[in-house]
């Protein structure tokens, strides 16, 4: 009977009330999400609304509207606020709902208004109270859960996600019309700043590359005499055919000079030494520029007075300059472009020319004037965007690209060859001569900090400085 | 289910409501629902008012239902002249052997189990008195002296709506004291001629006792209290409860204007513009057994809201007391009633 533990009956009243909890756990459930998703519909309806407002309506307008609108938004919410509170079901009302659902006629909710009101524990109100009980377990399949409530998510998550949609198109609407073409983020101004970027960037490289001194002009003397090289800087010498053409009788004359006589010349401008001549891969080159900035892989000690030495660069590229400013003797025998040709003229006009055209160089900055060494590519390659053959930066000026992408992009300025060399050889010091300081165990002061400086890592960011200011140092 | 005691009880309720049903309609041509109106008030321990023109077959249902039931019965046919006495009783002189002469009640009609009031609405309203302290109290006072009745007291009153001259009208008190109120309505062409072709033969329908005439006054009366058992859940109270006071209009006097939950079933426009005076708590009381009745036919042991609405009528339609309008617009309380339980549906969720 009613109030005996571990009767029937008592089970049979576990059971059912075990079920009624969960049932009305889910019911809760349902209610408190159809409220969350309506109330959310409602709120980006309008917000939606007021994202349209803003951007078509004037300001004065756009208040007088939405004022309103947030007023209706604010009761919507305290309409679906009251509306949650009172849909939450108590264990009656939730019995009361699957008897209306169910055709239980009554049944469950008088069971448990019965339990509720304290039926068990106490003598039992009637003598049908066993009656009820027995009846309501006999239909306790017909209020399965999945039967009374078979939806976990109710409907309007639907309009929800709908309404959702609706204000995410709303709000980027204004990114996508075609007033907002002249905001400076748009996208077709992207895409145009992405088409002008190579060549912006060019143009802002030549541009600090010009900076440099214009010493090194006659370094690249050697390429300018190398046809394989002009066939290179064809394209890039494009911009200085027409100064360059007018040249060419001068350049073909300096060219036509001996080969002792060229070196002669070098040396005593510069002290260029032909390093790579001795080298035999290198022979038939013409001796390559003692280069200032010469990019040279980090882990090759080279004779080289001055190199920016990219640590992924990779090898052969100390042969590609060598080859750099050969005339006409490029491994591939390309033939000469007019920009090797351009260049042949200052080189082969002697230090008037030469000054001349350093003079002609400064006048023509803001085209390609490079102060800085180039690196040829092969042999195939060489001579391409030899100094001043074009107006663009030999973009392998760095090494090579692909290494650089995956290296540790740091560089290196190395006076380490002269110092070897005058470690290892006084006398080719004193066949080489030239204005470079002698290297030796006692070097200078000012040699020390600047050998210092050249070995030293420096990273990427600094290194238009470091070569800024030891182009400067030089240049004093 | 299984064998328990409360289930051998709804059991044995249904059984004998069932067979009473069908031993009454041996010799009642139809009026199925009527006949069952009348039991459910019977077993509710109500009186019912019986409505219908002549010869229709309200004298008939109550003396088959009489001889079904196996209880003592008495008919009392209700005239102009009838006095109250000869309905409660009296005292008269009586010899005694010692030739001593001493004043002796002498019962009345009103003593048996089930009174039959015919055409109750001819009599006087003094002698209509005399039956509300019976039907009420299950008691009559007679000279100072108050005599039990033996229960179960159950009368059954007839009325002709036709023919009103001559009639006194039964005042509202005594109408609230009837549980229900049935109108039989004419037979149907099938019912009809049914009627006329087993009623005209020398074949007379042998009605078979439901009880034992010993045991039947008691019998019934633990169905009786078996009706009173039924669970009713709070909210079927609150549904009762509202139909009673929906039916009350807004203008009528004697409503306490400070309570709040009269107004939690908004009034219809019927009841406000019609209704004079809406139902007595008495309503409700018939509502609530009327329906625990009916649950019990059901198989149940619980009240449900359809088991109200199928009392609502019977229970309410005698209790609504119509303003002027109304029958100068010949509207019906029956309809007026249909209408207050549709607006109280909404309380069903």
């Amino acid at each position: 009977m009613v109030g005996i533990p571990g009767t029937e009956e008592r089970l049979a009243l576990a059971e059912v009330e075990d079920r009624l909890r969960r049932i009305r756990a889910r019911f809760n459930l349902y209610t408190l999400q159809h409220n969350f998703y309506s109330l959310g519909t409602a709120l980006t309806l309008g917000t939606a609304l007021l994202i349209v407002g803003a951007f078509t309506l004037s300001p004065l307008l756009f208040t007088l509207a939405a004022w309103p609108l947030l007023a209706l938004l604010a009761f919507l919410l305290l309409l679906f606020l009251r509306r949650g509170v009172a849909g939450w079901l108590d264990l009656n009302a939730a019995a009361r709902r699957i008897d209306a659902q169910t055709g239980l006629k009554e049944r469950l909710s008088t069971l448990v208004a019965q339990l509720t009101a304290g039926a068990i524990g106490k003598p039992s109100p009637s003598r049908l109270w066993p009656y009820l009980v027995e009846d309501n377990t006999i239909r306790l399949p017909s209020w399965e859960i999945k039967k009374v409530a078979p939806r976990r998510i109710p409907w309007s998550c639907l309009p929800f996600l709908a309404a959702l949609l609706f204000a995410l198109l709303v709000a980027s609407v204004p990114l996508l019309s075609p007033s907002s073409e002249s905001a400076p983020f748009s996208l077709a101004n992207l895409e145009t700043v992405l088409s002008e970027f190579p060549e912006r960037a060019g143009q802002l490289l030549d541009q600090q590359l010009s900076l440099l001194p214009d010493t090194p002009d006659h370094w690249g003397g050697s390429s300018m005499f190398n046809d394989s090289d002009a066939g290179g800087g064809q394209a890039s010498g494009q911009n200085n055919q027409a100064q360059g053409e007018g040249r060419e009788q001068e350049a073909r004359s300096l060219a036509s000079l001996p080969e002792e006589l060229q070196k002669a010349i070098r040396q005593a401008l510069h002290g260029l030494q032909d390093q790579d001549r001795d080298q035999p891969e290198n022979q038939g080159t013409s001796p390559p520029p003692r280069d200032r900035l010469a990019l040279r892989p980090s882990n090759e000690q080279k004779t080289a007075d001055f190199a920016i030495e990219g640590k992924n660069l990779p090898k052969g590229t100390d042969r590609q300059a060598a080859a750099h400013g050969q005339p006409g003797e490029g491994k591939d025998g390309s033939p000469s472009g007019s920009g090797g040709d351009t260049q042949s003229l200052a080189q082969g006009s002697g230090i008037q020319h030469l000054d001349r055209a350093r003079l002609e160089r400064k006048n023509a900055r803001g085209a390609f004037q490079p102060d800085s060494p180039q690196i040829p590519g092969s042999g195939s390659e060489a001579g391409a965007g030899g100094p001043g053959a074009g107006s663009g930066t030999d973009p392998r000026l760095f090494g090579n690209q692909a290494n650089l992408g995956s290296g540790t992009n740091t560089f290196q300025l190395a006076l380490d060859a002269a110092p070897e060399r005058g470690r290892g050889s006084e006398v080719e010091d004193k066949d080489e001569g030239g204005i470079i300081e002698k290297s030796g165990k006692n070097l200078s002061q000012r040699q020390s900090l600047d050998d210092a400086i050249r070995k030293a890592q420096i990273p990427p960011e600094y290194e238009e400085i470091v070569k800024r200011l030891f182009s400067r140092g030089e240049s004093q | 289910m299984s064998n328990t005691p409360a289930v051998q009880a709804v059991t044995e309720f249904q059984d004998i409501f069932r067979h009473i049903q069908s031993e009454v309609a041996k010799a009642v041509i139809g009026h199925e629902d009527m006949i069952q109106d009348i039991l459910i008030a019977f077993f509710a321990g109500g009186h019912v008012l019986i409505e219908g023109v002549p010869g229709t077959g309200k004298t008939l249902i109550v003396r088959s239902l009489a001889e079904v039931l196996n209880l003592s019965f008495n008919r009392i046919q209700f005239t102009v002249d009838l006095m109250p006495a000869d309905i409660t009783g009296t005292r008269m002189v009586m010899d005694r052997d010692e030739g001593r002469r001493e004043f002796v009640f002498v019962e009345g009609p009103v003593f048996a189990h089930i009174l039959l009031a015919d055409e109750v609405n001819r009599s006087t309203p003094k002698t209509q008195a005399a039956l509300l302290e019976a039907m009420a109290e299950l008691q009559v006072t007679v000279a100072g002296t108050t005599y039990r009745l033996a229960p179960p007291f159950f009368v059954l009153a007839t009325l002709n709506p036709i023919e009103m001259e001559g009639t006194y009208p039964l005042p509202e008190a005594q109408l609230d004291r009837f549980f229900f109120k049935v109108r039989l309505t004419y037979p149907t062409h099938r019912e009809l001629q049914r009627i006329v072709s087993t009623t005209t033969t020398t074949a007379l329908p042998d009605l078979q006792p439901v009880f034992e005439r010993a045991e039947a006054p008691e019998k019934i009366m633990a169905l009786r209290q078996l009706v009173r058992e039924v669970l009713v859940a709070p909210h079927i109270e609150e549904y009762i409860t509202a139909l009673i006071h929906a039916t009350i209009p807004a203008s009528a006097p004697y409503v306490s204007s400070q309570d709040p939950a009269r107004v939690a079933l908004p009034k219809d426009d019927h009841v406000n513009r019609y209704v004079g005076f809406g139902s007595s708590p008495r309503g409700g009381q018939a509502l609530m057994l009327g329906a625990k009745v009916v649950a019990l036919l059901d198989g149940r042991a619980n009240v449900s809201y359809d088991d109200v609405d199928r009392v609502v009528v019977p229970a309410l339609n005698h209790r609504l007391v119509l303003n002027f309008a109304a029958e100068a617009e010949n509207i019906d309380p029956t309809s007026i009633i249909r209408r207050v339980v549709q607006s109280a549906r909404k309380l069903r969720r």
